[in-house]
């Protein structure tokens, strides 16, 4: 059986990777809570809500940077909570420097759909490669 | 039924609590590898082996006082353990205080975590998600 909060996550990585923000958007709840933990430099950093606010955490990654490689590596589900280990290459837009990093997402769905997402990465190295 | 390599993390947790640095070793492989992401704060670092994890809860246990340490969530599946907490120390020599959240990822393999991988946000009262 597969779970059924893999399957929501999946479905979002599905639109994500096809720049489908409605689609995204159809996996998250209207009260979803993203938060994106870094720091000032890095532009998509803080916390989003709701389905604008994925939106706008999407856009706030496409327009400063280009996603040149975007790669979950590993799921780790239990019940309502899927975690993701992954790696990610971005080309920052301003000084065309080139962002590799890994990174851990933690879901939380429920009854289908994804109430909240916490993203961690490397944050001293992005923000050094984004202050440039 | 508990997952048997949460009982692992759980066991290397109490050693962590008590600041038993030998109770923590049992419960890691020889060619156990820890990797800490940096945060804006702290800068990445990587520990190998038994002596490895050794000095990093040394420099842990001799540099910041843990006003609490508290794992939030877990989430096992075969041989992961993702573990979402924060922490709050207090940096002895400049007294300051810090709080963090973090993920850490542990694989166990035989009873013993062979990797550890830990991804954190330092905060402080003026920031954002303290």
């Amino acid at each position: 059986m597969s779970n059924q909060a893999r399957a929501t996550v999946d479905k979002m990585f599905a639109a994500f990777g096809a720049g489908d923000i409605e689609g995204m958007q159809a996996t998250v709840s209207d009260d979803t809570q993203w938060i994106y933990y870094g720091t000032e430099d890095v532009p998509y950093t803080g916390e989003y809500n709701g389905k604008d606010g994925v939106a706008q955490f999407v856009m706030d990654i496409v327009s400063n940077v280009d996603v040149q490689a975007f790669e979950p590596q590993k799921f780790v589900t239990e019940g309502d909570t899927v975690v993701v280990l992954g790696r990610e290459e971005q080309k920052i837009k301003k000084n065309g420097e080139l962002l590799a990093q890994e990174w851990v997402q933690v879901y939380t769905v429920e009854d289908g759909l994804i109430t909240k997402m916490e993203e961690f990465a490397n944050t001293a190295h992005a923000a050094k490669l984004f202050s440039k | 039924m508990v997952n048997q390599a949460r009982k692992t993390v759980d066991r290397m947790f109490e050693a962590f609590a008590a600041e038993d640095v030998d109770g923590l070793l049992e419960t890691v492989s020889e060619d156990t590898k820890w990797i800490y992401h940096s945060t804006q704060r702290i800068p990445a670092a990587e520990f190998s082996g038994k002596d490895g994890v050794a000095r990093f809860f040394q420099s842990i246990f001799d540099n910041v006082e843990v006003l609490e340490f508290q794992p939030l969530q877990f989430v096992a599946e075969g041989d992961t353990v993702v573990v979402v907490g924060r922490e709050h120390q207090r940096i002895k020599r400049s007294g300051k205080e810090r709080k963090q959240r973090w993920v850490q990822v542990y694989t166990v393999e035989n009873g013993l975590i062979s990797h550890m991988e830990e991804f954190a946000y330092t905060t402080s009262a003026d920031e954002r998600f303290s």
